[in-house]
């Protein structure tokens, strides 16, 4: 694999973890952006281990699954009472307090950026396997009872109450688990980029994330699989003109695809389709050995 | 007669909107396998008082005692859990989400056998059976009904709270709805408090009624007496 592509496929993982942290709050019906804040506490969770304890890739990321757990928890408990709007907004506040507390510590490098991070030959290879095993757990969440839980909220949170969902509670696991993928990416960011800066997890990520999430399709786990290298490569084997109006872009491609196609280029009826259809195919299987 | 425990007793209980009250004084009872009704015109305060039993509604005055539990200082899933299930005003369909995944919302917080009550369900309405896969929005209003109403029982409650149960339904339909309650609570014992504007078919179909006006309760008795009553039969059976 040429070092370019790895990077690239590398990168892509990223963005579809912390997009999949992005997801989770909104299928919990929450408007929640602060999925940038907990990817930058991950990458200089394992960014700071690796370079000053020399910590090995694996352990860098259960240290940031765990810093995750935690600063993800903690911010959940406020934003288990509060609702719509003031969430978005106070979400999206979190990305600027962490990265003036970055830039004040000076064993994270300031703002001159933490560096050192080391070299991980195989890190696409552990990124794919990463990328599986969450995106398995995620779509087991998604069909648990948890999941639906989520899901009532999402559609109706009255109702949800009324079922026996406890609201508050659904919305800290949600927060807190959303806050493990951000923070797993963050990691993988880190290991990729080797250099990071508190400048890095800044508002155009956010855009970045919201457009891969928006344009994928808010309401699957796939929708991300396919946003994020096609708007990704833009970035990247676009010719150099382009890859500078790439916010531009970014941010058009994001209100025509709302525009025209709400629910983002993969919809929950095209999921149902392929599911049926394989569903079909081993029915058939089946009447035909019979 | 062996309803004798009581299962729900409201006492004294008011409850505003700031400053507007919505229910005055209701004082109520329901016993074990009891079908009581709960009688009064648009805006007498049926379905603030079922929101306040689970608590989505503060009490302002008053108690509510149910199976031993003063609910009034619960949060509304701990009330849910204790054994109470509700079909809500307008069916509460989760509109996205599947047949079968509504049912398995309904067993939530009810430690039972999904899978065997799912028959149970689906014998007491085929219907739902086969629309398990269809998303609950697209059902008709008399399905929505139905799978309102098996969401609601089928986690094994002690108390049903079914507001406004005929809204929008052919009087052919509410006939089969209602029969479908008594056979239910005949067969499997539930105790049901019905929420209602159709005093008729609630008087039909119920054991005990109240009566409901501006938030006050203003009458009580059994269902065939107050079906015989002028005052009843001039405010609510248009007679
Ligand atoms: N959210 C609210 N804010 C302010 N007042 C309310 C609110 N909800 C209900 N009310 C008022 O409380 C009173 C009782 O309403 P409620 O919905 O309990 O009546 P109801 O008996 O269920 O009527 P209906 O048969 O029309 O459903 C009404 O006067 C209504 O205007
Ligand atoms: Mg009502």
């Amino acid at each position: 694999m040429s070092s370019g592509l790895a990077y690239f496929i590398t990168l892509v993982i990223v963005y579809i973890l912390v997009v999949w942290g992005a997801l989770i709050p909104f299928r919990a019906g929450l408007l929640y952006n602060g999925t940038v804040y907990v990817m930058a506490i991950g990458g200089y969770t394992a960014g700071f281990l690796s370079k000053t304890f020399g910590l090995n890739f694996w352990l860098c990321i259960i240290a940031a699954i765990i810093t995750g757990l935690i600063f993800g928890f903690i911010p959940a408990l406020g934003f288990a009472r509060t609702n719509g709007i003031v969430t978005a907004i106070s979400s999206m506040a979190l990305i600027f307090i962490i990265q003036s507390i970055i830039k004040n510590i000076d064993f994270l490098g300031g703002t001159r950026g933490l560096r050192g991070i080391a070299k991980v030959p195989a890190l696409p290879w552990f990124a794919i396997i990463i990328l599986i095993i969450f995106g398995a757990f995620l779509y087991r969440l998604f069909n648990s009872r948890i999941g639906r839980a989520w899901e009532a909220i999402a559609t109706d949170p009255q109702m949800a109450q009324t079922l026996g969902v406890d609201t508050r509670k659904m919305t800290v696991i949600a927060l807190t688990l959303s806050s493990v993928f951000a923070a797993v990416g963050g990691a993988v960011f880190a290991f990729n980029i080797r250099v990071i800066y508190p400048g890095t997890f800044s508002f155009t990520f956010l855009l970045n994330v919201m457009t891969m999430l928006f344009v994928g399709g808010r309401f699957t786990q796939w929708g991300v699989i396919i946003s994020a290298p096609l708007l990704w490569s833009i970035n990247v084997y676009m010719p150099e003109a382009v890859q500078k109006l790439s916010n531009y872009i970014f941010a058009g491609l994001l209100i025509i695809v709302l525009m025209l196609r709400p629910e983002g280029l993969v919809t929950r009826k095209m999921i149902l389709s392929v599911k049926n259809f394989f569903k079909g195919l081993f029915k058939k299987k089946a009447r035909e050995t019979v | 007669m062996e309803q004798t425990n009581t299962l729900l007793k409201i006492e004294n209980l008011s409850v505003y909107y700031g400053p507007i009250c919505a229910v005055k004084k209701i004082d109520l009872e329901v016993k074990q396998g009891e079908i009581v009704a709960v009688l009064g015109a648009n805006g007498a305060g049926k379905s603030t008082m079922v929101n306040t039993i689970i608590g989505l509604m503060k009490a302002k005055t008053g108690s509510i005692q149910f199976d031993g539990k003063e609910l009034t200082k619960m949060r509304t899933d701990q009330i849910i859990q204790s054994g109470i299930s509700v079909v809500p005003e307008g069916r509460g369909m989760l509109s996205e989400m599947t047949v079968m995944e509504n049912l398995q919302m309904g067993v939530y917080h009810h430690k039972v056998d999904f899978n065997s009550n799912l028959e149970m369900i689906f014998s007491y309405f085929p219907r739902l059976k086969e629309r398990q896969w269809q998303k609950a929005g697209t059902l008709s209003g008399g399905e929505q009904q139905m799978l309102a109403i098996g969401r609601s029982i089928i986690g094994g409650p002690k108390l049903l709270l079914m507001d406004e149960l005929s809204l929008a339904l052919s009087p052919l339909y509410v006939d089969n709805i209602f029969k479908t309650l008594v056979q239910l609570r005949n067969e499997k014992g539930f105790t049901i408090l019905l929420a209602e504007q159709n005093a008729r078919k609630a008087l039909q179909y119920s054991d005990r009624a109240y009566v409901l006006d501006l938030g006050k309760t203003v009458m009580d008795g059994r269902s065939s007496e107050l079906m015989d009553d002028p005052f009843v039969q001039k405010a609510y059976l248009g007679a």
